[in-house]
């Protein structure tokens, strides 16, 4: 209990440097009229500005080191700031995770919350920088914001392509229901093999802390900022292979608008997540009984996304993102390098609706797997 | 649209080259199937199972490096052959011996001396062109019997410190051989494998098992010319020993080609099995097993159903005993790199008693700090 609270704790504090205080008057008080929050005059910024090439180039070297740096060449001190700070909260977050671990050999009491606190760490360091490369890249405004109404109910079938050597499985059929009310949710899903005896099912509920609900009617300023608790329990059959995986999961969702950080970033976000699981393995033998394992599983998942189009359709977004998992189809990153199969798996998520009832989304994730597919997607507004 | 364009290229490209790497370990396993193989002096040599890493054939002489206590070496001699031939066997049982048959002839080795406890040469005269099988073996080993084995792990950077583990085992009576999950070295250079087998020298028994992750930071690794196969299985007094290559975090899928198998040689006998990385971490959240959770239920579902007695694995930096899919299992880092903390484990390493008829018998672990 100590190690979750913890990790709540982590990722309060983490929520808040993404989220500070002035960062909500920015966000109410700016709207299209608004100028944006630099710390040159509007007017003169066209001029004053370095070439964006220069900005883009910046972003690499030193931006690469120094996050922020890209912003700062094109002009926009205060996002060089933020991001700035955001990369030294996550240095100082992977150190603090990272060297109790190096120090204790990964003691098995602090290994869970040490890394985690890395893993958050890397997730501000990347994400700021990748905020940066977005920040002197995108059109002003970004490509597009958050839709201004949440769906009740959001349900797609598709095909995902799982190409694991090591299983031999390919193909599935993925389904899924998302159903609102309020600020709780329940989404039931299931991956379907069509050439072997597998099976994914999961049930998700969960509960908005924060955030757009489909209670809220259109809102003047779409803002997808929320923070969401879920549960979750999964049960993943591998009849050909003769074992059954049953998971329970408590996961503590946020995603952060990054307009919120600095007006640059409009159109941009940040997810991050933690958690923890505890698995039961079922291990079929015939004419033995075998007893069920259990496991512990840290969860940790962070990404940085950007919308498209929006608030009204068409609308939809895509999300690169770090997932700890190991227990999924793509599981932990397998490479050349000693270090095989220590981190999760790495994915991009795309989502667009070409109408506001329908639209596509694609998923693809590299792991110990490479998993790929398309989904039809229908939703409704309340 | 352009950009969606590049994004999707760049998407695609990432793909592509992340496709290479989901079977990391796939030329380790490769280049096991070549172990053993070699040729000169107008001789060709094929160690059977790929059980000893030919070292030099060159001149009349043949170096291997045992893999396993026994093992068979069919030599081709050409007419250009040599007619003196000197087999040096390193990290061999001791009291292993030779037998050299050209076909149904036996050929009486002129001489045999015992150069170290590991290391024996013998030399025999042929009549080249010949066709030799060599036979290394020790008197007894394939009657079942109760015997006992010791498992070392995660040497690394203590590489100076190892005499210590060697000499207290060398106090251990009645050891036949060291059982190794790997980690010998600590960034596994040629220098590195080098300077661990001539530390090898001061023990009383031979090492056999699989390599770590510690092992294979040079790619190709310098292992198998040195050590031998990556995977491995062989059997002594009928006990079935198996060891594969987790050192990436996986198996590479012709791993578990070799793995069915040597499990059903296996089955109804008494099988120890071994690995460097855990197949499922005991403390979960640590998350240093392997890289899929999918795939460690997989191989634990495989070793229950070969009725392995016991799993080894190294990896992790003390010592931990639990069961997985009911099967005993054995953390034993303990070969003396950076220690976990706080769990009052220092650098150790294991004595297990098995039995052919009865299984593993015991496991104690020997302190040496």
């Amino acid at each position: 209990m100590p190690a979750f609270r913890s990790l709540t704790l982590l990722l309060t504090a983490c929520a808040l440097i993404g989220a500070p205080a002035h960062a909500a008057q920015n966000t109410e008080e700016a709207d299209e009229t608004s100028p944006p929050r630099t710390t040159r005059p509007a007017d003169a910024s066209d001029t004053a500005r370095a070439p964006k090439a220069l900005a883009v180039g910046a972003t690499v070297v030193p931006g690469v080191l120094v996050h922020g740096a890209g912003s700062w060449v094109d002009g926009d001190d205060e996002a060089a700031l933020r991001l700035l700070e955001a990369e030294a909260a996550g240095l100082g977050l992977i150190l603090a995770g990272g060297v109790p671990i190096a120090l204790t050999g990964a003691s098995r009491y602090i290994v869970g919350p040490a890394a985690a606190v890395s893993i958050v760490g890397f997730g501000l360091f990347t994400v700021s920088w990748a905020a940066d490369v977005y920040a002197v890249t995108a059109p002003e405004g970004g490509w597009g914001r958050a839709r201004d109404v949440t769906p009740w109910i959001q349900t797609e079938v598709g095909y995902r392509r799982v190409q694991d050597p090591r299983f031999t499985y390919d193909h599935f059929l993925v389904q899924s229901i998302d159903v609102r009310a309020g600020r709780l949710r329940l989404v039931p899903s299931a991956w379907w093999s069509a050439d072997a005896r597998n099976s994914r099912l999961r049930v998700l509920g969960g509960y908005r802390a924060f955030g757009p609900t489909p209670r809220d009617v259109k809102v003047a300023r779409s803002d997808g900022t929320a923070l969401d608790l879920e549960a979750a329990l999964t049960r993943h059959d591998y009849g050909d292979d003769g074992f059954k995986i049953g998971t329970f999961e408590l996961f503590v969702r946020s995603r952060t608008d990054l307009m919120r950080v600095a007006k640059p970033l409009e159109g941009s976000f940040f997810e991050l997540g933690l958690g923890g699981a505890v698995q039961q393995y079922a291990y079929q033998v015939p004419g033995v009984s075998i007893p069920s394992d259990l496991e512990t599983m840290l969860l940790a998942r962070f990404g940085f996304g950007v919308y498209v189009g929006g608030p009204s359709a068409p609308d939809g977004e895509l999300l690169l993102y770090y997932d700890h998992r190991h227990d999924d189809y793509a599981a932990g990153l397998l490479s050349t390098v000693p270090t095989s199969g220590v981190l999760g798996h790495f994915g991009l998520d795309g989502r667009m609706f070409f109408s506001e009832n329908w639209g596509l989304s694609g998923q693809a994730q590299v792991g110990a797997a490479l998993v790929a597919g398309l989904s039809l997607v229908f939703r409704e507004d309340p | 649209m352009r950009t969606w364009r590049h994004a999707a290229a760049l998407a695609l490209s990432a793909l592509m080259t992340f496709t290479g790497c989901l079977q990391p370990s796939e030329e380790r396993a490769l280049r096991d199937l070549e172990v053993g193989i070699a040729s000169g002096s107008g001789a060709q040599v094929h160690v059977q199972g790929g059980l000893a890493a030919v070292r030099k054939i060159q001149d009349g002489k043949l170096v291997l490096w045992a893999g396993a206590p026994s093992f068979e070496v069919s030599l081709g001699l050409d007419a250009s052959a040599p007619r003196t031939w000197e087999l040096e066997l390193h990290n061999g049982v001791p009291g292993v011996e030779l037998q050299v048959w050209a076909g149904d002839a036996q050929v009486t080795p002129v001489s045999a001396s015992v150069l170290a406890p590991t290391r024996t040469k013998w030399t025999f005269e042929v009549d080249p062109p010949v066709y030799l099988t060599l036979r290394l073996s020790v008197l007894g080993q394939e009657e079942p019997g109760p015997f006992s084995f010791a498992v070392l792990s995660d040497v690394q950077s203590a590489v100076d410190r190892v005499q210590d583990m060697f000499s207290r085992m060398n106090e251990e009576a009645g050891l036949a051989f060291v059982w190794t999950a790997g980690d010998l070295t600590e960034q596994g250079t040629a220098e590195q494998m080098d300077r661990f087998q001539r530390e090898l020298e001061a023990l009383a028994i031979p090492m056999y098992g699989t390599l770590g992750n510690h092992d294979v930071f040079d790619s190709p690794t310098p292992w198998h010319g040195r050590f031998g196969r990556c995977n491995v299985h062989f059997r002594y007094k009928q006990v079935s020993f198996t060891a594969v290559d987790s050192a990436s975090g996986t198996l590479d899928p012709l791993v578990y080609e070799w793995l069915d198998g040597w499990l059903e040689q296996g089955r109804g006998g008494t099988h120890v099995f071994a690995t460097h990385i855990p197949i499922l971490d005991p403390i979960g959240v640590r998350g240093g097993g392997l890289a899929s959770r999918n795939e460690a239920a997989k191989l634990l579902t495989l070793l229950a159903r070969g009725r392995v007695d016991a799993t080894f694995y190294g990896h992790i930096h003390s010592y931990y005993v639990f069961e997985n899919a009911g099967i005993p299992a054995y953390i034993s880092g303990g070969g003396g790199a950076i220690p976990e903390r706080f769990d009052g484990i220092g650098r150790h390493f294991l004595v297990v008693d098995a039995d052919a008829a009865v299984g593993v018998t015991s496991v104690r672990r020997v302190d040496v700090d």
